[in-house]
């Protein structure tokens, strides 16, 4: 039952923001150049390099065990540091994806730091996260088979790997937004994904609290 | 006419006989080879037999692999250069590995089934302290957190996530070991913003060897031209690419010193005979002496060491001394076999002296030096032969007669007197000096100072520590009766070097625990299930019956090495080297060691652990053969002595008697100045000294007693074997590779004090 109404939830929050299933293997029919103007511009006024603070609902989807599960957290993004996943609710956790190491703190434990320079499958899985937010059109165009499309004053972008040490973690990104990135699907091959959605997006500063996560 | 000791025919069939029988003896052997492996070089350690076997093994397995590192700040440059030397130079690798990178992940999924048996420490004591709600909590926080490194689709069988757990504790120790992992189906680094992919592979056996003197050659230029196409640099590191370079150095310094030499030697032998064809006998003199010594060499060994072969150089100096003497003698002075009898006595105790020093070395437990001495054997031998038994039949039939000696000035004479004084200042020379420095005298050795890499090659060495950390850890060999005991070894030395705090260590119980920790592992997660699975499973709305079930099927088993997925395949060929004999090894790595003496001591408090320093085993185990050496000369200062009141009576040799102990005293202490320290090739050279310095006293000796005319031809042939051996021993102490070096400069430090105490007893005389 409450995998149902899980279910139901992400649909609704889909349906809230008056866009299309980020699930749509159509989003993926609109092939682009790097140099299409809307794309380029659309890009530029979303990843403008200010930070951001965003509340966020992540949900991930199991395929193996056919339910999701639901949290609620914050979402810091630093240009030039990294991001960083506060989970609030409903087992606290965070994660820092920073320019250089990836870190994961869960209360009461010591925290798991990796040096991304020690590992380039965790550089590899840092630096496409990075790519998703920084809005570099060539770099993404270098890593990613990309589609665009716009409908109804919204933006969609679609993503599949084409490096092999991306295509091993992940089979697409598919990302939607207006005036910043609202909605973002990670989809694995396994068939498993994790969806944010993103609310209450603030393009400010982070406070010294906020800084210090990084 | 007076009927000659040994009749000509009899002394031609001994020197035959003796040519004959080396060639057969080569031929027999069938096979023979030159080793140019740095390994080889050096004697083996002083661990216990077997390990110090499972030890050679090891490092012969590592000495197949070379890794090159090409670089650049564009992962795709250093990418597609490190791809296209493999499409281009794959020819010369049986295989290219992964070895030292891991997909962690992959591993642990493998694994999956059996974490009951491979519960991380961490989580065995949480569950053992009574503390199993933080276990299932911190579950709770992955799941619903946004980074596992595995996929929760096993969530069902895995609600606790222990796959999880146990891949973070085997990253830990992985990241710790190497900064490499797979990427775009190589190895990668990245150091300081600079890129490195890794071509590492086992080199095909003929190419190790160097069947084919361009296969490395190719290998080097390749590659750097194909990483400057690239905008690349690439980096080399490897045991074989050592080899090849120090085999370059050392086939160019063999030619370049015996070359040197034999200028020299026969050019000494021109100003002393202006005889071209005399000349010419001599040069035949001394390819025949070195092709008997390569032969005997062959034949009593099968392969011998290009170190050897510059060794070997040494005979060109010190095998025509006896046919310098006899040719000396017998130009003008009648029948060639009275001139042989004549000296057959003196030449012959010299021989024997120099045989018995050489037949020292040819004791050493290390097989470079017994190869030298063999071989020397045997070209002195040819030698001595070829002017005792073959010159004086060839004396006869070669048109000789016109054959003008350089005339040396008149020999001087030297008052009691001044004699004296001379004999106080050189014998209170060295006296002084041996005081000096004796009381100070310690063997030294340290392997690394003997081989100085090349640039190239340090650069390799230095870039692939800094920027994949795998040269830098120490090696330790686990022995124990079975499988589990040598794991349970394991454990316990991980244990205490963690307490200790001794570095990341890696090792097949890190895979594979010992029977005795499933157990207990298995027992925890018993106990975790007991205590927390109903909370979790209600809460993640899973069957806590599927996981319990699974607990059930797995508790009975044990997990065992050969259960490993292929995966590990290259690491695990590295960390188990499985059943020798009666004993199973295993090797366990510690990666950038903080405190080796530590670990040393751990290791030795720890049953089934053997510390592996090659180095320093090495180096110790030549200290102790120096010391061996140095004894067994202390013995020869009362056998040469007695070897010469036998021959030549206790009054006539008296002062003589005293040249073993100032030839060892004082190249001993000369030594000791220069180096601050003597090593086992200065030690091994004072067993030469010893034996070609002791010629000159014995020459001296003989021909005290004798007229102007043969006096002087001796002075002159004493000359000329001097300058002949000095020049050999001269032009080896030019040598870059420093043992050559090191024996050549006390070689021909000895043999000038000996020519030194040569001249004061010919001055005895007077």
């Amino acid at each position: 039952m409450r995998h149902l109404l899980s279910v139901l939830l992400l649909l609704l929050c889909a349906i809230g923001l008056g866009a299309r299933d980020l699930h749509d293997p159509s989003l993926f029919d609109h092939p682009v150049s790097v140099d299409d103007s809307a794309f380029r511009s659309t890009l530029g006024r979303v990843a403008d390099g200010s930070p951001w603070v965003a509340s966020f609902t992540q949900v991930k989807q199991i395929h193996g065990v056919k339910r999701t599960f639901k949290s609620t957290g914050t979402m810091l993004l630093q240009p030039g540091k990294g991001i960083a996943w506060l989970i609030e609710k409903p087992f606290a956790s965070e994660l820092v994806v920073g320019s250089d190491y990836l870190l994961q703190r869960l209360p009461g434990r010591a925290e798991t730091w990796m040096e991304l320079g020690e590992n380039p499958i965790f550089t590899t899985i840092s630096q496409t996260i990075s790519l998703l937010f920084q809005g570099d059109p060539e770099a993404l165009d270098e890593a990613f088979h990309i589609s665009f499309s716009t409908e109804d004053g919204r933006w969609y972008l679609a993503l599949k790997p084409k490096k092999k040490e991306i295509a091993s973690f992940v089979e697409s990104f598919t990302m939607e937004g207006e005036e910043v990135v609202e909605g973002l699907v990670m989809a694995e091959k396994n068939g498993d994904s994790v969806t944010y959605l993103f609310d209450h997006i603030e393009k400010r500063s982070l406070t010294d609290a906020e800084a210090s996560h990084f | 006419m007076r009927k000659p000791a040994i009749s000509k025919r009899a002394g031609l069939l001994v020197w035959a006989a003796f040519h004959l029988l080396l060639l057969l003896a080569f031929l027999a052997r069938g096979s023979f080879a030159l080793s140019a492996d740095l390994a080889d070089m050096v004697p083996s350690s002083g661990e216990g037999r077997a390990v110090a076997q499972v030890a050679r093994s090891l490092s012969s397995e590592q000495g197949k692999q070379v890794t090159l590192l090409f670089s650049s700040t564009d992962w795709d440059a250093a990418k597609s250069a490190a791809l296209a030397f493999q499409n281009q130079d794959g020819d010369l690798f049986v295989s290219f590995e992964h070895g030292g990178a891991v997909d962690v992940a992959a591993i642990s999924e493998e694994l999956g089934k059996w974490k009951w048996q491979l519960l991380d420490p961490e989580t065995r004591n949480l569950v053992q302290e009574g503390k199993s709600a933080q276990v299932r909590d911190d579950a709770l926080a992955l799941i619903y957190g946004s980074f596992t490194f595995h996929s929760l689709d096993n969530l069902e069988h895995d609600p606790f996530l222990l796959g999880e757990r146990e891949s973070r504790a085997l990253l830990s120790v992985l990241s710790g070991m190497s900064k490499v992992a797979p990427k775009d189906g190589l190895l990668a680094a990245q150091s300081g913003g600079t890129w490195y992919a890794m071509v590492r592979g086992t080199l095909r056996d003929e190419v190790r060897k160097m069947s084919n003197r361009t296969d490395i050659e190719r290998l080097f230029s390749d590659a750097e031209t194909i990483a400057s196409s690239h905008g690349a640099r690439v980096f080399f590191s490897g045991v074989s690419l050592h080899t090849w370079e120090s085999t370059q150095r050392t086939k160019a310094e063999v030619t370049l010193i015996s070359t040197a030499s034999i200028i020299a030697v026969l050019l000494l032998f021109l100003i002393a005979f202006h005889s071209l064809s005399l000349v010419l006998l001599f040069l035949a003199d001394i390819l025949l002496a070195a092709l008997t010594a390569v032969l005997a060499g062959f034949a009593a060994f099968g392969t011998l060491h290009l170190l050897t072969l510059v060794f070997v150089t040494s005979l060109i100096g010190t095998c025509v001394d006896y046919s310098v003497h006899f040719a000396v003698h017998s130009l003008g002075s009648g029948d060639p076999l009275l001139v042989r009898d004549r000296m057959l006595k003196s030449v012959s105790v010299s021989f024997l002296s120099t045989l018995f020093c050489y037949g020292l070395l040819a004791l050493a437990p290390y097989t470079p030096v017994k190869e030298i001495a063999v071989c020397c054997m045997a070209g002195l031998s040819s030698s001595y032969l070829t002017s005792m038994f073959l010159y004086p039949w060839l004396f006869e039939r070669l048109p000789l007669s016109r054959i003008r000696l350089l005339v040396l000035p008149k020999r001087k004479t030297m008052s009691g007197r001044t004699w004296k004084l001379c004999a106080v200042l050189l014998l209170g020379g060295v006296a002084l000096l041996a005081a000096l420095s004796l009381p100070r005298l310690h063997v030294a050795n340290d392997i690394a100072s003997l081989y100085t890499m090349s640039d190239r090659m340090k650069k390799g060495e230095v870039t692939l520590a800094r920027a994949t950390g795998l040269a830098d850890s120490a090696t330790l060999i686990v022995s124990g009766q079975n499988e589990n005991e040598v794991l349970e070894h394991e454990e316990r030395f991980i244990e205490k070097a963690n307490e200790a705090r001794l570095g990341h260590v890696l090792a097949t119980s890190i895979f594979v625990p010992s029977e005795q920790t499933q157990r207990e592992n298995l027992a925890a997660s018993g106990r975790l299930l007991d205590e927390e699975l109903d909370t979790l499973s209600a809460y993640l709305e899973l069957d806590a019956s599927v996981v319990r079930a699974d607990w059930e099927e797995m508790k009975g088993r044990m997990l065992r090495v050969e259960d490993l997925p292929p995966g590990l395949g290259s690491l695990l060929g590295q960390l188990w080297l499985g059943r020798s004999g009666d004993v199973c090894y295993s090797v366990l790595l510690v990666a950038g060691p903080k405190d080796p003496a530590r670990l040393e001591t751990l290791a030795d408090e720890c049953e089934g652990v053997w510390y592996l320093d090659t180095r320093r085993a090495v180096s110790s185990a030549l200290d102790q053969l120096s010391r061996q050496i140095l004894i067994l000369l202390f013995c020869s200062l009362v056998v040469v002595p007695a070897m010469l009141g036998l021959s030549y009576g206790w009054k006539r040799s008296a002062l003589a008697m005293l040249s073993p102990l100032v030839i060892l005293l004082g190249t001993l202490g000369a030594m000791m100045c220069i180096e601050g320290s003597v090593g086992f090739f200065t030690v091994s050279s004072l067993v030469l000294v010893l034996g070609l310095g002791l010629d000159y006293v014995v020459f001296v000796v003989d021909a005290k007693n004798t007229a102007d005319e043969e006096w002087n031809k001796s002075r002159l042939a004493l000359w000329l074997s001097f300058l002949t051996t000095l020049v050999s021993f001269g032009t080896l102490a030019l040598s870059s590779f420093a043992p050559t070096r090191l024996f050549g400069l006390s070689t021909s430090v000895g043999l000038l004090l000996a020519f030194v105490f040569a001249a004061l007893v010919s001055f005895h005389r007077s």
